[in-house]
């Protein structure tokens, strides 16, 4: 009898060891980039052939991961173009170690991106290297080229954050007449009140003020259809079978480096790469002008640098017009 | 959660000192077998043993030494060893409740590939997985079987979901949900029940 059990439970240990394995733990190359205490997962996949690799430069920061962009219907659609080279920032997503949040600073960061470059070219012999940023990792980006745009054949922003401190005085006032449209409309008036009140108390809105993006988000300003169905998320693989772990639940830290604001609009006239500005038109993160302003000021020549506004979407419009995406992605790294 | 163990703790304590307080000859050591997955799926061992340093026919007080690790492919190969502290109640069909409290040592490597470094010169470098010394303090709430009550066979059977904690990580801590379900038995068949 006492066998019995013991066999049903190594039987049943067994069962739970023999777990399946996922795209996410086999497919393409995965390695370390080890910098100043963090270690950072980078993750090289799609069509290596091409000899064109796009670096992902994942939202956030705290809270962000380039792991989510792999499950995009347009990431996977520009894969069979090129190879993207997915990569976990210092502190972010499933990044390691025990750096110190006195290196969490947005020179840190540039010089983590700088590493990681040296390191691509170093495996790949040299390929022609594309930064593409969304949200927070336009500002990285942007700040990168700043420093070392030499090393880069092109460069995409999506919605970026480069000029967040304008975008954070933009978005503030059209909240507060989207509020004050709900107030007049009677649609939610308590709700719409309370963050017309929170507006009126806070006349500048900080980068880590959560209550903004709250409203924001209420507002629709991150999706613009949030009932659509454009991705499909595969919650139970991204949970249990793959990288993604409990961290980026849990991560109990602000970046306070990004408190001081964050604005480097007045020095893109400087940045001369070919430039995509992917922007979702009804984005009320980083509003739609801070595109316009974008294509006007940077250093780009007029023939080499290009906007697109995306009509159907708001802060991503990597996942909310996905074949729209793709393919404006696909035609610019093309050219170059 | 963690002011929430706290709570259990002292609870289970006090129901504990209600229980039939009587220490009777049973056998003061097991040892432990199980499965530990952390988010359930990413699987390991865990192999140890529980001495009860009071006991009664209904409830143990336990020092349980563990040592185990998980793989969570493409992100760390985790090795623990630490002391739990905590306590069973067992009802007459055989059915138990328990509580931990731990203490650990945690050393965790990355997973899925290598490890680079550049330097200042801009060489790049592959670095050696040595891995990362962590402290990993834990609570845990599970639920069983006795069999022996029942019948001759001497098999406990848990399940324990459990939170832990690593640190330092990323400067500060990171909290793991983990599954520990397995056997519980005494290796010395002579004195067995």
């Amino acid at each position: 009898m006492q066998s019995r059990y013991n066999y049903l439970c190594i039987i049943l240990i067994l069962l739970l060891l023999n777990c399946k394995k996922k795209e996410f733990q086999t497919e393409g190359d995965f390695f370390y980039l080890n910098n100043v205490g963090a270690k950072m997962p980078v993750w090289v996949k799609g069509n290596k052939a091409s000899g064109k690799y796009i670096i992902m430069l994942h939202g956030g920061p705290e809270g962000g991961s380039s792991q989510y962009y792999t499950i995009f219907p347009s990431h996977k659609k520009i894969e069979e173009h090129f190879a993207i080279v997915y990569w976990d920032q210092r502190m972010c997503g499933m990044s390691q170690g025990n750096p110190s949040m006195t290196d969490a600073t947005l020179e840190q960061f540039t010089d983590d991106l700088d590493k990681l470059v040296t390191l691509i070219n170093h495996k790949y012999d040299n390929p022609k290297l594309f930064l593409m940023g969304h949200s927070w990792g336009g500002a990285l980006g942007t700040n990168y080229l700043l420093e070392h745009q030499q090393r880069i054949s092109g460069w995409i922003e999506i919605d970026g954050g480069h000029s967040w401190t304008t975008a954070n005085e933009i978005s503030r006032d059209s909240m507060m007449v989207f509020a004050e449209n709900k107030i007049r409309t009677n649609d939610e008036k308590d709700y719409w009140q309370f963050a017309l009140n929170w507006y009126n108390e806070h006349s500048f809105v900080g980068i880590n003020d959560n209550a903004h993006y709250t409203f924001v988000a209420k507002a629709n300003g991150y999706d613009y259809n949030p009932k659509s169905d454009s991705l499909q998320i595969p919650f139970t693989d991204l949970l249990f079978y793959s990288p993604i772990s409990t961290a980026y639940f849990f991560a109990p830290y602000k970046f306070s480096f990004l408190n001081k604001g964050l604005d480097l609009q007045n020095k893109i006239n400087l940045i001369k790469t070919p430039t995509l500005i992917c922007w979702g038109k009804h984005d009320k993160v980083f509003p739609i002008a801070i595109a316009n302003d974008t294509y006007n000021k940077i250093g780009t020549s007029a023939t080499e640098k290009y906007v697109h506004i995306f009509e159907f979407s708001a802060h991503s419009p990597n996942y909310e017009q996905p074949v729209e995406f793709a393919n404006e992605i696909i035609r610019f790294v093309d050219k170059y | 959660m963690r002011k929430n163990s706290i709570k259990f703790s002292i609870f289970f304590l006090l129901l504990g000192a209600n229980v039939d307080g009587q220490e009777i000859d049973l056998p003061k050591t097991k040892v432990t077998l199980s499965y530990f997955g952390e988010t359930i799926t990413h699987s390991g061992l865990n192999v140890g043993f529980e001495y009860y340093h009071f006991q009664s026919k209904k409830h143990q007080m336990i020092l349980a030494t563990n040592i185990g690790g998980y793989m969570h492919i493409r992100n760390n190969s985790s090795f623990f060893l630490r002391e739990q502290w905590g306590q069973r109640i067992t009802f007459n069909c055989g059915v138990f409740i328990d509580e931990f409290i731990g203490l650990g040592y945690l050393h965790q490597f990355v997973n899925g590939g290598k490890n680079y470094e550049v330097l200042p010169n801009g060489a790049v470098v592959k670095i050696s997985n040595t891995g990362r010394p962590m402290i990993m303090p834990s609570v845990a709430i599970g639920t069983g079987c006795d069999f022996s009550k029942k019948t001759k066979c001497n098999v406990v059977y848990f399940l324990r979901p459990e939170l832990f904690w690593k640190a330092p990580f990323n400067g500060y801590y990171l909290t793991h949900l983990a599954l520990n379900t397995g056997v519980v038995f005494k290796l010395n068949k002579k004195n067995a029940k």
